[in-house]
């Protein structure tokens, strides 16, 4: 935990054994995997709700998601308090840009906002890992993927958190889409049906928790559409 | 994340980073400018299908490597100075120019910063220009360049390959070779090669997919493709 103890840090000294320094670190880690797919009208959003931090679980039922408006929702894996004051700011920011626009922010517009605010504090980053899904200006469903500090990018689907290398290869094999970014442009947005996509997500997550500490407990989905936003749960294993 | 404290901030002493290959070479009438598609976050392949070759005008480009977010965040500013001061100059920017934007930004920041940069483009006035902007903030007008990781492992290739006055094709074919053999000895580079092509008659972009890159002596060939590419 970030209050916890100073840790004894091992600094290896000129010649002799190891010298010890006691040392603090703001940040901590407290697991858990995010997922998104886009389809073509469509964007399905699942993370897992365990809160760690070491081997113990904080909670077992803590969301990771910030749904800004019924086309954006924001997902984050990472440290839990640094994720709370994101999500914080970018809906301040949210709130003020429909004073002064009359709509709501679109999807591309908050994933712009949310790269911005990263890089904002690039020399003490937010330890979040994010991605901000929804449906795009045409209706067409937007995944966007983040590191800490801000670089992203559009992508047909993605994944971030302690599950990331489980999950994001079998997406990769199953969903067979190719980036946006291939020439010629080849098909990237998932054509697999809106319930074969939640399947997919729903399989990935129980085989992520199968070998992944972190994550577990339950799965939040949503699933966004031009009807608005649908959720839908899945039960993980609880060890 | 171990108990009682974690690596110190080990994520950020492994940001998202393009190790990388990139280069630029110019030809009679314009310049080539390549790169491979992998973005690493340590061993981890963030993305492996990346577009390192940014507009920063119609024609003008930039190839990005080091970090991800360091180098979009520079790419949008210089964009952004370009697009007004194309605006007060009531005609396109040139591409020293913009070279000269960049190379404020990385030198001014450079306690900051982590962006190797590579611009070319083509203008009236000089023609194709290639810019190498390494780690530093120096600014050097080469007639061709490379950089990123990758780079390390072709210099003796380049030298011994690259002429003046090459056509467009040779050009293209010099970069592409070139690409592909760091990308078979760099871990850090890998996927799929883009090139951008810059002239007179405007902007070209190809795209060779991972399993098209030429195989480089002692490795193996790509496997089958699972899904047939479809136009």
């Amino acid at each position: 935990m970030a209050t916890a103890l100073p840790v004894r840090a091992q600094v290896p000294a000129a010649g002799q054994a190891t010298k010890q320094h006691a040392s603090w670190s703001p940040y901590d880690d407290n697991g858990g995997t995010v997922v998104a797919v886009a389809g073509d009208d469509y964007c399905i959003v699942a993370a897992s709700t365990r809160m760690s931090t070491g081997y113990s679980i904080l909670t077992r039922n803590k969301s990771k998601i910030l749904r800004l408006n019924p086309k954006c929702v924001v997902a984050s894996a990472g440290m839990q308090a640094d994720m709370e004051t994101l999500h914080k700011m970018l809906h301040s920011r949210h709130v003020t840009y429909q004073f002064n626009h009359r709509r709501p922010m679109s999807c591309p517009a908050t994933a712009q906002l949310l790269s911005n605010t990263l890089y904002y504090k690039r020399f003490f980053p937010y330890y979040t890992f994010n991605l901000c899904a929804g449906l795009d200006d045409e209706g067409r469903g937007a995944v966007y993927t983040y590191d800490a500090i801000g670089s992203y990018e559009r992508v047909g689907y993605g994944c971030q958190g302690s599950g990331k290398e489980l999950i994001q290869p079998v997406l990769d094999n199953q969903l067979k889409a190719a980036s946006p970014l291939v020439l010629p442009q080849q098909q990237w947005l998932s054509s697999l049906p809106l319930e074969q996509a939640v399947d997919l997500v729903k399989g990935a997550f129980v085989s992520a928790g199968e070998r992944d500490i972190y994550t577990g407990d339950d799965v939040e989905i949503l699933i966004i559409t031009k009807d608005g936003i649908r959720t839908d749960s899945l039960q993980l294993k609880r060890d | 994340m171990e108990p009682g404290g974690m690596a110190q901030h080990d994520f950020l002493s492994q940001p998202v980073s393009m190790g990388t290959t990139i280069m630029a070479a110019s030809y009679d009438g314009g310049v080539v400018m390549g790169a491979d598609s992998r973005t690493s976050t340590g061993t981890y392949i963030a993305n492996r299908a990346t577009d390192k070759i940014t507009p920063l005008t119609d024609s003008i480009y930039i190839c990005r490597s080091g970090s991800a977010a360091d180098t979009q965040n520079l790419s949008r500013y210089v964009q952004w100075f370009l697009e007004q001061h194309g605006m007060e100059l009531g005609d396109e920017p040139e591409v020293k120019t913009a070279a000269k934007l960049a190379q404020m930004m990385a030198y001014q920041n450079k306690n900051f910063l982590q962006a190797g940069l590579i611009v070319a483009g083509w203008d009236k006035h000089e023609g194709g220009s290639v810019y190498a902007i390494p780690l530093g903030g120096t600014l050097v007008k080469t007639p061709f360049t490379i950089g990123g990781s990758g780079s390390a492992y072709i210099y003796g290739l380049c030298d011994k390959l690259w002429r003046p006055n090459m056509t467009e094709e040779e050009c293209r074919a010099f970069v592409v070779k070139a690409v592909s053999h760091a990308m078979a000895r760099d871990g850090s580079s890998g996927g799929c090669i883009r090139t951008v092509t810059i002239s007179k008659d405007g902007v070209k972009r190809t795209f060779t997919p991972g399993d098209q890159v030429p195989v480089a002596a002692g490795e193996l060939p790509p496997p089958q493709r699972a899904v047939p590419a479809q136009v």
